[in-house]
């Protein structure tokens, strides 16, 4: 980001590069609707950009990206607010999988996990993606949400247990790998 | 077998042990506790199980809808980032150019160094004040602000100056008062006692290190100008570079005649010209000093008669804020007539004034000699780039002429001495 805020051209197509997928990811669980997502995805670059100056190397980069994103999926989900929202239909699995096994696993797993994420109350959905996703943090995610970190905590956990017991009522046990730090 | 835990952690805590959000030891603490406690370990287990499900899901791949726009959008903003950049590294260069513009022009420059030599030795300046008309009270309490102000930036000039001469210091409200009232009476060339003290001063002057040099200046004053203390053009070669930034300073305020026109329209009444004149112009005290440092710089000692003897007496006294540096004023400068209108620069700056209004309507003969004695004055009041303005226009418009070759003469002058102003 140094180096893109110095003029380098090189520089941004490496962070897109590096942070795309997984902020649209992000933005796909938040928004359930993949139109919408791509759209607050290119919103969310396009802030990158235009902001580029704005930011100093005292913040990570991810949290500042993903304080961008979530705030656009924040304000797509107050413009949205009036429409019924469709649930995002559970879609298939990336083909590009080199594990079949793993593919198989995920093509069982994703429906119901994304469902069950899907079924979460925002603010608790917001912290598991930040968290989860994004890797923020829970004090930075309590600065980005304006939550108390106490609260963030307790919204992680209830997120969690709601998860874990989606998954335990769909009969899916954790993949092997186990720990996860 | 380890000793069960009497208590458990927060759970708030095992959530932080889970995503390695607890310090090293004090996680190695907990690790032992979850280890032996059943329940804890649980917490644990369940958040890993949901945190291995949620990871097995390989993200959806970004589109590729509005990526090539997109980088060319942050291509774009990165070549705005690099011309931001450059035109701030720009910026910065002109701004410290800038300050050190200021700078150069704040300090004092080698005219007010050599002034401070020149200055030293003549402690007795305050007996010459004696001897002059006080003018004003307003008058003089405004240029001696200006005089204070100004002795505060050759302060440490001054002090090397003493160091060098070995003369007491001469006191600045003493020299701005001595200024104050030279500025404002031409009678003091007359005054006797000081004149003997500035002798005096003189020889003080004439000490080893100073004396050759001043000696060396040629430029006899013609016969017959003896009364007349003329800014020679030594003089006006010798403190250019203070001409100069005088010239800067009140450029704003005087596209023809200025401030000083308007000071030597009304000496009498400062507040007027200090309106007139930008806060840093000198005030017409610099330009008496200038004026009064050429004569120093520009007078011969040795063949000047009696009265040009009281009045280089009365340059030298002046001197001690004007500029000539003895290298200066060891260099051959052109002799320049004597100007006609007096010592005082008040009356210099209003027969400018009273030339550049007939100038707009003269013609022929009359022309050419406002002309010249446009340039003469301008050059003995050290306004450089004016006098060889003026000086060129007689060649040009004149050439051939006796007054284009004095013309050229003055602004050869003030070519001659130009590496004055890079000494600093």
């Amino acid at each position: 980001m140094r180096r893109f805020q110095r003029g380098d051209a090189r520089a941004f197509p490496e962070l897109v590069r590096r942070h795309r997928a997984a902020v649209f990811a992000f933005v796909l669980r938040w928004t359930q609707d993949r139109a919408r997502a791509e759209d607050i995805l290119q919103e969310t670059w396009l802030k990158v950009v235009r902001a580029s100056s704005d930011w100093s190397p005292r913040a990570r980069f991810t949290t500042w990206l993903y304080t961008i994103a979530r705030n656009a999926c924040v304000d797509a989900a107050r413009r949205e607010r009036a429409r019924a929202a469709e649930p995002l239909e559970a879609e298939p699995v990336s083909t590009e999988s080199h594990d079949p096994e793993r593919a198989a696993a995920a093509s069982e797993l994703r429906p119901v996990l994304e469902a069950a994420i899907a079924a979460l109350p925002d603010p608790q959905r917001e912290v598991f993606l930040l968290r989860e996703m994004a890797g923020i943090p829970f004090h930075e995610i309590a600065r980005m949400t304006g939550a108390p970190e106490p609260t963030v905590k307790s919204r992680m956990r209830y997120a969690l247990e709601a998860l874990r017991t989606r998954l335990t009522a769909a009969g899916i046990d954790a993949p092997a790998g186990g720990q996860v730090a | 077998m380890r000793p069960p835990v009497p208590t458990h952690p927060d759970d708030d805590r095992l959530l932080e042990l889970a995503y390695g959000e607890i310090p090293a030891s004090e996680a190695r603490a907990l690790r032992q506790h979850v280890d032996g406690c059943a329940r804890c370990r649980k917490v644990l287990e369940g958040i890993a199980e949901v945190r291995t499900a949620f990871r097995s899901i390989p993200d959806e791949p970004a589109p590729e809808k509005g990526l090539e726009s997109l980088l060319a959008y942050g291509e774009q903003a990165a070549a705005r980032a690099r011309s931001r950049r450059g035109g701030l590294r720009i910026l910065a260069l002109l701004s410290a150019a800038t300050a050190f513009a200021v700078v150069w022009v704040m300090l004092p420059g080698p005219s007010r160094r050599s002034d401070a030599l020149v200055q030293a030795p003549a402690a007795k300046p305050p007996d010459v004040l004696a001897q002059a008309e006080v003018p004003g009270e307003a008058v003089q309490g405004g240029r001696a602000r200006d005089e204070a102000d100004r002795a505060k930036d050759t302060k440490e000039n001054e002090a090397t100056a003493l160091r060098r001469l070995g003369s007491p210091k001469a006191e600045p409200a003493e020299r701005t008062e001595q200024f104050g009232e030279e500025r404002s009476s031409p009678a003091r060339q007359s005054a006797p006692e000081p004149l003997s003290k500035q002798k005096a001063s003189q020889k003080k002057l004439d000490a080893p290190k100073e004396q050759p040099k001043l000696a060396e200046t040629p430029a006899p004053l013609p016969a017959g100008r003896e009364g007349e203390l003329s800014g020679g053009l030594g003089s006006a070669a010798g403190v250019k570079s203070a001409a100069g930034a005088e010239k800067k300073r009140s450029a704003g305020a005087r596209p023809e005649d200025g401030a000083l026109d308007a000071e030597a329209k009304a000496p009498s009444s400062p507040p007027a010209s200090v309106a007139m004149r930008p806060p840093a112009a000198h005030s017409g005290d610099d330009l008496v000093r200038l004026q009064a440092a050429g004569k120093v710089a520009a007078a011969p000692r040795a063949e000047t008669s009696a009265s040009e003897d009281k009045a280089a007496a009365v340059a030298d006294a002046v001197s001690a804020q004007a500029a000539s540096p003895p290298a200066k004023a060891s260099k051959p400068v052109p002799p320049m007539q004597s100007v006609r209108v007096g010592t005082g620069s008040p009356e210099k700056q209003a027969r400018l004034s009273e030339i550049r209004r007939q100038l707009e309507t003269a013609r022929g003969d009359q022309r050419k000699a406002l002309l010249l004695e446009r340039c003469e004055i301008e050059a003995s009041l050290q306004l450089g780039p004016d006098a060889v303005l003026t000086c060129s226009t007689v060649s040009r418009e004149f050439p051939g002429t006796p007054e284009a070759k004095r013309a050229s003469d003055l602004a050869r002058g003030f070519s001659v001495q130009l590496p004055t102003g890079s000494e600093r």
